[in-house]
């Protein structure tokens, strides 16, 4: 098959590495190199110590080689996540405005870059508060998912990755049931058979 | 530079003023104090607009294009906005007027070619039908990739060591990209099976579908149709026997109650489904199916809804699923 069971329903977590990885990041080179003509863009060159954006799968590989130091993101700071933490914990707060990738992001730099993040113990410390926080937020969520929608906006693509199954499948089960209610009850029933059997037909 | 120019290893040496051995955080650190971002040769560059008839594209043309991005501060000043105006439903607003980083605004001004493929293959992966095939774009960056791969083999049969990192950096960047063109074939071949008869059929889609997957899909049903017949099909007594094959293929056997039941056994896409979507320019008040509430969708706002209920506005590319 083309895809994965898994892939049917979410994104796997490499997949959702691959898209995090093409987030911007700032480094500062510590050698001059060469501009680089990438399909994804042109970068460079680079002469320290001046700033560069590049994106995040290129500044770990040229960090690992010693070439560059990373630029933790202005919101990878321990003053800034300590205030998130305390607004998420705010009852009925909503979520706070993180960037979309913005756990594994953290976890990449903490992979590569730890000794260029100030402070990186408590900022370990304070995104895992904060991601905790929000996944019992979004649980709190699930109570008000109707068969029309539900905003929840700032939630990051690894937090709505994880919630997806549950929720789908809670809302699709929603929207069939107020399909059903809006029928006459006899109408309802022998519809919703027929659907059924559609969907268990050969063809699967 | 042109790009297979000898990668002069030089360049990384200590001949710039930067101390090769030794470095130290003392160094690294002063480079941070001086806190400057030069916008003209790097805050532009990484968001370079290729020009799609351009053969030299994304290798020669850098530093001109691309006025209408604007380069982003590495502390996002640039980029904040005020977007206060969603109101989330189950959760409150309770802060009022801090400005907020918009951290969609860098990608959501990309034209880029890579960059519309990776938003066609996210939204595929989520629809739950198929979408009009990514068919300039994946021509663009098959252009591109063969340009560069022998870019990559002129470095590498000069097999000069020194541009070996250079090399290194190419070949994962133009993997990255297959990736991304991988992945999407394969997202749209998953959705084509699994509705093959259904695709096949619908004029409407067979218009989203690239002249190779037609084709693929026609063997496909063919195989499956004659496994089928093979199998058991052939066992059945007449008036079942052509019910697993399409609406039309019965009507021809004037067969009308296998034209019955040959329609009923066509699986469509679930278009009610529930998905994902990021509101990618302001929509305004918008009703969302048939149901009462209506919503004020912000940008960047995010809901879970249908996807009957966005997905004309997934169509016009004012929304993105996620």
């Amino acid at each position: 098959m083309a895809l994965s069971a898994h892939q049917k329903i979410a994104f796997t977590p490499a997949e959702l590495q691959f898209l995090a990885e093409n987030e911007p990041i700032t480094i500062v080179p510590t050698r001059h190199i060469e501009k680089l003509e990438l399909i994804s863009g042109s970068y460079g060159p680079f002469n320290p110590p001046r700033k560069a954006q590049v994106p995040l799968w290129l500044a770990a590989m040229l960090k690992s080689s010693s070439y560059c130091r990373i630029v933790p993101p202005s919101w990878m700071d321990s003053e800034n996540l300590e205030k998130i933490c305390n607004s998420e914990e705010q009852p009925e707060s909503r979520f706070s405005n993180l960037p979309p990738y913005y756990i594994i992001v953290a976890s990449i730099l903490f992979e590569c870059a730890e000794d260029d993040i100030p402070e990186a113990q408590s900022i370990r410390r304070l995104l895992q508060d904060v991601g905790e926080i929000r996944q019992g937020k979004v649980r709190e969520g699930l109570k008000y998912l109707n068969p029309a929608q539900l905003q929840m906006d700032n939630l990051s693509m690894a937090e709505i990755n994880q919630i997806r199954p549950l929720f789908k499948g809670a809302f699709n089960m929603l929207s069939s049931l107020a399909d059903l209610k809006r029928q006459a009850p006899f109408e309802a029933d022998e519809s919703q058979y027929s659907q059924m059997n559609t969907n268990s037909s050969l063809m699967h | 530079m042109d790009i297979d120019e000898p990668y002069d290893n030089n360049n990384y040496s200590s001949s710039h003023g930067v101390p090769n051995e030794g470095q130290d955080n003392t160094h690294a650190h002063q480079f941070h104090e001086d806190d400057m971002i030069d916008n003209d040769a790097f805050g532009q560059a990484p968001r370079m607009e290729d020009d799609d008839d351009d053969e030299e594209v994304g290798l020669e043309n850098t530093d001109s294009l691309n006025t209408t991005n604007k380069p982003k501060s590495s502390k996002g000043d640039s980029t904040k906005q005020d977007h206060q105006t969603s109101e989330g439903q189950g959760q409150n607003n309770t802060s009022s007027a801090d400005a907020e980083v918009d951290w969609y605004v860098q990608e959501d001004n990309n034209e880029e070619d890579w960059i519309a493929l990776k938003k066609a293959w996210i939204n595929e992966r989520n629809s739950p039908e198929i979408l009009p095939y990514a068919g300039t774009v994946l021509e663009n960056l098959m252009e591109l990739m063969s340009f560069q791969q022998e870019a990559i083999n002129e470095l590498r049969e000069q097999g000069d060591p020194k541009s070996g990192f250079k090399t290194i950096i190419l070949l994962t960047d133009l993997e990255r990209i297959k990736y991304i063109v991988r992945s999407y074939l394969r997202a749209r071949l998953s959705k084509l099976e699994t509705h093959a008869q259904f695709y096949l059929s619908d004029l409407a889609y067979r218009n989203r579908m690239s002249q190779q997957e037609i084709d693929y899909l026609s063997r496909h049903v063919q195989a499956l149709e004659s496994h089928y017949v093979d199998s058991f099909l052939n066992q059945f007594p007449r008036h079942l026997k052509s019910s697993i094959v399409t609406e039309q293929d019965a009507e021809e056997d004037g067969d009308e109650s296998a034209a019955l039941s040959g329609a009923s056994m066509l699986t469509k896409p679930d278009l009610n489904e529930a998905v994902f979507c990021r509101v990618k320019e302001e929509i305004g008040d918008y009703q969302f199916g048939d149901a009462q509430d209506i919503i004020y969708m912000a940008r960047n706002s995010i809901f879970i809804t249908k996807y009957s209920t966005v997905r004309h506005l997934l169509e016009d590319g004012k929304v993105d699923l996620i």
